[in-house]
């Protein structure tokens, strides 16, 4: 099985967050991937600490994590197929759950990720959320 | 290469450097049945040791604890790494890379807003067919448009 990590499971590993990282020491390092899209969002997400010693050192733990997956062909592209099925996401209205409790709309980023995941036929890391529902044949861990 | 010795491969306690160098020097030990070779006994009848490990049967070579010398081929080398490589877990591969979690929490926001920017407007099909006929009114057609 092929998991896809969404943007906030990659963040949650770079803050190591216990639940993540106790999920991810049980599963096998070539069956994890990130897509590059995701990438982007976590550094747009680093970009706005104001401490630059703080976002240089995110940055360096970022890039071994990247590392890492590259290390067994798990960093994924947005290809033609995601695309498409990006389309179809785009079409809908996805409900996100913020960390505070309010809801807002999953991002187009997001929705990207998302596609990747569904284009790879993998399993979406990601916390339960509200949209998940909504989106036909998508699969789901939440550590 | 032998499908018993990969999973014992897959076994291997790969983040205790010391008792992994322990239980590979066994683990071979075993692998090649009749224990490590001498240097001379290498050097005397090198090419029928290099034969039995082109045909995947791995040759230990005698030397203190932690210098034996291991002859193997490229392609078991390779079943090697991809058996061990499969038994990491994703935080083992990381802890090797020298990954250490900040421990701050980080948030991505998310947010919907539709991309006002792309247009996709109806054409006059008379102003495409004439574009077709005329390369010359194209350019016209294309300036007006």
């Amino acid at each position: 099985m092929i998991y896809v990590l969404s943007t906030q499971s990659l963040l949650d590993l770079l803050g190591g967050k216990p639940s993540i990282m106790n999920w991810l020491s049980t599963v096998s390092m070539q069956d994890v991937e990130i897509s590059a899209v995701s990438i982007g969002q976590a550094l747009d997400t680093i970009q706005q600490k104001p401490n630059a010693a703080q976002r240089k050192n995110f940055e360096r733990q970022l890039d071994r994590i990247v590392t890492t997956v590259k290390s067994s062909d798990g960093l994924i592209s947005f290809d033609e197929g995601a695309a498409r099925i990006w389309a179809e996401l785009e079409s809908k209205t996805l409900a996100y759950r913020t960390r505070d409790g309010n809801t807002t709309e999953l991002s187009h980023a997001s929705r990207m990720v998302v596609a990747t995941a569904l284009r790879r036929g993998a399993m979406f890391v990601e916390d339960s959320q509200p949209y998940h529902a909504a989106i036909a044949g998508l699969q789901v861990v939440s550590p | 290469m032998d499908i018993e010795f990969l999973s014992a491969v897959r076994a291997l306690p790969l983040r205790r450097e010391a008792e992994l160098k322990t239980a590979l020097s066994e683990l071979l030990t075993r692998t090649s049945g009749e224990g490590p070779l001498t240097i001379k006994g290498v050097r005397d009848r090198f090419s029928a040791v290099n034969r039995l490990a082109k045909s995947g049967q791995i040759q230990v070579v005698k030397g203190t604890p932690g210098d034996e010398t291991v002859i193997v081929s490229m392609n078991d080398l390779a079943a090697i790494i991809r058996a061990a490589a499969a038994s990491m877990s994703f935080t083992d591969a990381l802890a090797v890379a020298g990954f250490v979690p900040i421990k701050h929490r980080l948030l991505q926001s998310e947010g919907f807003k539709r991309d006002e920017t792309l247009v996709l407007d109806s054409v006059d099909d008379s102003a495409v067919l004439d574009t077709a006929a005329d390369p010359e009114s194209a350019e016209t057609t294309a300036l007006a448009l």
